[in-house]
């Protein structure tokens, strides 16, 4: 294909490279027969663009052309990530968009192999490619395909080398741009990246050559794998930082039973636990904690909850008795509902936990991803979910066997736990495990599916279920009253879910939430004493009233009670929410028919959980807030567009004020210099101006044109000047200065080209260049570098 | 245009002074042509020769011959022709009966300011024969080599608009000349005061005008420009121009080497000529055109529009950037 052997070997070992790069990232996603395919067709590509190239003349185009070129083609994964984001709300992990960038260059870069400084580059960023591509996965094909790169580099590089002594490279190699961009293009990114811990950015990029999706301490939907503290770190008891950065490190040696049974006598004698629990066996390579962990007792659920409380503060005693107060930590999305209990029957006082049907349906484990996941049955529905997403709870010391979930939960995995029969029903959607409490330091990973309200208002939801167990409503005099209320609160309103939103809406707007609030001790029903008297009151409150208000109108409703992950609680720079103790929370659900029950949330100051929003929806959320701020505070905005549209406007005019006042603190000790600052300054003054000197013009020649345009009388003065410019830039250092008081000059020359005078100016130029057919005088400061010196005959 | 009364800085101001006064003599035979003259001049100081492509009756030979007068230098006239023969130019050996040895006659390349006029009419071997006396300042006859003056200058004329029966100048030729001017005709007030003058016959007058510089006076101005300094950014600014005529579009042969050379050396004199101990970008362009329209292959009816935009691409050094 070429005349030497270069070329032909960067070809290839751009190849290989570009392969490799296929291979890491088809892993576990594309065929090996794909991948093939993709190889092949790069490949393709590249020699019909060359031949395509060739023949059309392309291939001689100018050194910029071929930069420009390889840049385009190295952007085109920017934009489809772009895209992609933008459409189907997908991502691809950093590290491969940034390597996708740097095949299309290599592979753009092949293409023009048969020129020298093209070839070098490409190979230079082939080896790149291969180091990170090859570090990226364990591909069987990686490590010969390494070999082979490394073959064909030597071969390349004795080749280049007996080549350059013949001198043929250094011949037909061009002294332009890609070669200076090559060299410093690499620094000056560096740079700008080290300036940015400068201004208080930590730069994690920097940490490897490479940024990586994984191991960053940031959280990333599109990460492919790493250690660091995304999903499957473990919460610490101190700092979620504390622990190892594997899900099963901490389960080795402790007081607490384990999940894991430990198989480990190669140190001392096992820590004797207080009780054995059951146990799941793990290899002998993940006993390397010897970390022992002490955990408090908290109490266990599945006992009835009374909507009568004593005063006095919350006691946290039987949660722990550590420095942290945090119960669990949650990744992912919140504000976020974590049920642990349902209640189904209320007597006025009392609320009943909702007993375990027999007719649940079992338990099912399936692999997902080589991940062992409890896929919980889940019955057909109205479509009104969004896209199922997933948290990963990280228990702390929760004494509970039950497993804190979203409502919609599809799925649960604790890693290396394959066994369906380690989980059984608690009540009718809560699971728990078969122990006594959930093992401490534990990452629970819990799939559900949030209520998309806009489907919801599309009036497609309608309450099938009319499940007795959950419509018990009483039949004394308050329960008639708050049946009144409801129906109240929801008349004219049609529809099943507009009359439940109706009754939220109410709950939230009028009534208070208050702590501290309790009924009297002689009261026969908490929620009529809510609702008539009180009109203020805790949670539980809330929620008891909404589920009784609700089944007054005749829909299926349960209490539910467990933990609000807190929003205000997010903590950024980890990417976690802790859960406290005074986090527990009472809401409500409704049920839709069949198992689909649907969140509530009747208590001010908690939210659901919205979907995820999309980018469109974000950019519009941002809009929105942006002016919900505005209308907030129209006083202080209008000023601040009024301030920022007075600066842009004066922009230029504050950038030269700065500027001049810079020009004079600076010391004029030094005439030259100084008279260099000035011709610096007026240039830029002339630039702001708009009447920036052309590169071809010198000082003397564009002062005189601006003077004559302005009929200025200062030609002693620009004569002194210019002839000022011309000593301080070329001549030696043995020539006296021209001017008797260069400084003097220097300041005349600054206060006679001031700022009205050169817009003065360039506003007769504006005129000059608006097209005036019938104004054959006008005056044009445009002035050829040329006078002319002589009429032809 | 530079004035000539800006007083010198550095230098010999008696020599600067000595050459201004020549400028004003030849401003005097040559009226409302002081950029003419000035050009002229930085030629002179710059040992360049001079091509000058007008019209008869235009003061060429006037010109010539004021400066010759000037410099109190032999002053000699060749009307080029088709017949003109390269030894009419050189010289050439006799053979002497009363000595009954060959002896060499030599020809007006042996004079300080030689008239070359219409130089396009000769032939090209005679045209080759003095550019070369042009270039290197001596002449080989018979295998002799026979110096010239060092102070030789050669004014070239040529008639732009009479084509027919002519042999053009090569480019290679061309590139001898330093520059190539164009007197043009004059104004209406300077030939008035032209018919004024000549009432007086100031011919005669002007025959009788003393010599104002010495020959060694001369050779001592042109090595004091030659040693003006010039700055590395003003270096590089030619070299960069010289780099740009070389890929401009409209432009199909660029500076030469020799060129550039010579472009510097007049840079250098325009600014002695200012009475400035240093060249400046300035100096650069302001020769620009006359130094480039002698020796640039351009494709274009107007030359001075291709100059000019090759000036204009160049960015200039400021001296602060």
């Amino acid at each position: 294909m070429w005349g030497s052997a270069s070329p032909a070997l960067a070809w290839l070992m751009a190849l290989v490279a570009a392969g490799m790069l296929e291979i890491t990232a088809g892993s576990d996603e594309r065929s090996p027969w794909t991948t093939a395919g993709v190889i092949l067709t790069e490949a393709l590509l590249v020699i019909g663009l060359h031949w395509g190239f060739r023949s059309t003349g392309w291939s001689t185009r100018t050194a910029r052309a071929r930069l420009t070129w390889v840049l385009a083609l190295a952007l085109i994964p920017w934009g489809v990530e772009l895209g992609v984001r933008m459409g189907l709300n997908a991502m691809w992990p950093l590290e491969l968009i940034l390597l996708a960038a740097f095949r299309n260059a290599v592979l753009a870069l092949a293409v023009f192999a048969h020129e020298p400084a093209s070839q070098r580059l490409g190979c230079v960023l082939s080896t790149f490619l291969v180091i990170f591509a090859s570090a990226l996965a364990a591909d069987f094909w990686l490590q010969g395909l390494v070999m082979l790169f490394a073959i064909l580099g030597v071969w390349w590089l004795m080749g280049s080398y007996w080549e350059t002594l013949r001198g043929r490279l250094a011949a037909s190699s061009e002294q332009g741009l890609p070669r200076k961009w090559a060299v410093l293009l690499p620094f000056v990114v560096l740079l700008c990246l080290l300036t940015l811990p400068a201004a208080g950015t930590q730069v994690r990029a920097l940490r490897g050559f490479m940024p990586s999706s994984g191991g960053t301490e940031q959280f990333s939907e599109a990460a492919r794998s790493g250690v660091g503290d995304g999903d499957a770190l473990v919460a610490g008891t101190d700092n979620i930082r504390s622990f190892a950065p594997i899900e099963d490190a901490p389960f080795l040696s402790s007081h607490e039973p384990s999940l894991y049974d430990l198989f480990d006598d190669s140190y001392n004698e096992p820590v004797k636990v207080d009780q054995q629990e059951r146990a799941i066996a793990i290899d002998k390579e993940f006993a390397h904690q010897q970390k022992e962990h002490h955990l408090a007792q908290s109490q266990i659920a599945g006992k009835q909850f009374s909507t009568i409380r004593q005063q006095g503060e919350t006691s946290t005693a039987k949660i722990g008795n550590r420095k942290s107060d945090a119960v669990l930590y949650v990744s992912g999305r919140v504000p976020l509902h974590l049920k642990l209990q349902v209640f189904n029957l209320y007597d006025g006082i009392e609320w009943y936990p909702q007993p375990l049907a027999n007719r649940e349906m079992s338990l099912k484990m399936e692999m997902l991803h080589n991940r062992p996941w409890l896929r919980l049955p889940i019955a057909a529905g109205p479509d009104i979910y969004a896209a199922a997403e997933t948290h990963a709870l990280k228990i702390v010391r929760l004494n509970s066997n039950h497993i804190p979930a979203p409502t919609q939960l599809l799925g649960i995995h604790l890693d290396k736990v394959n066994q369906a029969d380690m989980f059984e029903w608690a009540q009718p959607g809560v699971v728990r495990m078969d122990r006594e409490k959930l093992p401490s330091q534990t990452v629970i990973h819990v799939q559900s599916r949030v209520v998309d309200p806009r489907r919801c208002d599309a009036g497609i939801l309608n309450f099938d279920g009319r499940s007795v167990i959950y419509q018990q409503f009483g039949a004394d005099p308050d329960s008639l009253k708050v049946r009144e209320l409801a129906q109240e609160w929801t008349r004219g309103i049609h529809g099943d879910w507009p009359q439940v939103q109706a009754i939220v809406e109410r709950l939230r707007r009028d009534y208070v939430l208050d702590g501290d609030a309790r009924p009297p001790k002689d009261c026969r029903n908490t929620v009529a004493d809510f609702l008539f008297r009180s009109r203020r009151g805790p949670d539980y409150q809330f929620a008891s009233a909404a589920v009784y208000l609700v089944r007054s109108l005749g829909h299926s409703a349960r209490l539910v009670s467990g933990f609000y992950a807190d929003d205000r609680n997010f903590d950024i720079r980890s990417r976690h929410t802790p859960v406290f103790a005074v986090n527990v929370h009472f809401w409500a659900e409704v049920n839709t028919g069949s198992e689909h029950w649907i969140p509530i949330e009747p208590t001010p100051g908690y939210e659901l959980l919205p979907p995820p929003p999309t980018l469109w929806r974000r950019l519009t959320d941002s809009a929105a807030a942006a002016l919900a701020f505005v209308v907030r505070h129209p006083v202080a905005c209008a000023a601040l567009v009024l301030l920022v549209a007075v600066m842009g406007v004066l922009r230029r005019r504050l950038i030269d004020a700065v500027a001049t006042l810079r020009w004079r603190w600076t010391g004029a000790a030094d005439p030259r210099r100084y008279a260099l600052q000035t011709a610096a300054l007026l240039d830029r003054r002339f630039q702001r101006a708009g009447l920036a000197r052309p590169v071809g013009h010198t000082h003397k020649r564009w002062l005189r044109a601006l003077a004559q345009s302005a009929a200025g009388n200062d030609d002693a003065l620009l004569e002194e000047l210019t002839a000022l410019f011309d000593w301080a830039g070329f001549a030696p250092a043995a020539v006296a200065c021209p001017a008797d008081d260069p400084i003097s000059v220097c300041r005349n020359a600054e206060r006679t080209w001031n700022w009205q005078r050169l817009t003065r100016i360039a506003e007769l130029k504006r005129q000059s260049q608006r097209p005036r057919p019938k104004d054959r005088n006008r005056r044009s400061i445009s002035l050829p570098i040329l006078q002319p010196a002589q009429r032809t005959g | 245009m530079v004035a000539l009364e800006t007083p010198p800085r550095s230098g010999s101001s008696a020599d600067l002074a000595l050459v201004q006064m020549i400028g004003t003599r030849l401003n005097s035979v040559l009226r409302g042509k002081a950029e003419v003259v000035q050009n002229v001049l930085a030629c002179l100081l710059a040992r360049g020769h001079l091509l000058l492509e007008d019209r008869p009756g235009l003061g060429k030979t006037t010109l010539a011959k004021a400066l010759a007068e000037a410099l109190g230098s032999r002053f000699a006239r060749v009307q080029c022709t088709p017949d003109l023969l390269p030894s009419d130019i050189t010289g050439f050996n006799i053979y002497n009966q009363k000595s009954q040895e060959f002896e060499f006659r030599p020809g007006p390349v042996f004079s300080d300011v030689l008239l070359a006029d219409e130089i396009n009419r000769a032939t090209p071997r005679t045209q080759s024969a003095l550019l070369e006396a042009m270039a290197e300042r001596q002449v080989t006859v018979d295998a002799v080599r026979h110096t010239l003056a060092e102070e030789f200058f050669v004014i070239a004329t040529q008639n732009p608009h009479e084509q027919h029966g002519t042999y053009p100048l090569p480019e290679a030729q061309l590139d001898r000349f330093a520059l190539k001017l164009q007197i043009g005709y004059p104004e209406a007030d300077d030939e008035f005061d032209m018919l004024t003058g000549a009432i007086a016959d100031v011919v005669e007058r002007r025959r009788q005008e003393p010599a104002l510089m010495e020959a060694q006076q001369l050779v001592q101005i042109q090595r004091r420009v030659a040693a003006l300094p010039v700055a590395e950014s003003v270096r590089r600014y030619l070299v960069d121009l010289a780099a740009a005529s070389r890929k401009h579009p409209e432009i199909t042969l660029g500076v030469s080497p020799r060129g550039l050379l010579t472009w510097q050396r007049l840079a250098q004199a325009w600014a002695y000529l200012a009475g400035r101990a240093f060249v400046t970008p300035g100096d650069v362009q302001e020769v620009a055109f006359p130094t480039l329209v002698v020796r640039l292959g351009i494709d274009r009816d107007d030359p001075r529009l291709v100059i000019e935009d090759l000036l204009r691409r160049v960015p200039v050094p400021t001296g602060h950037a």
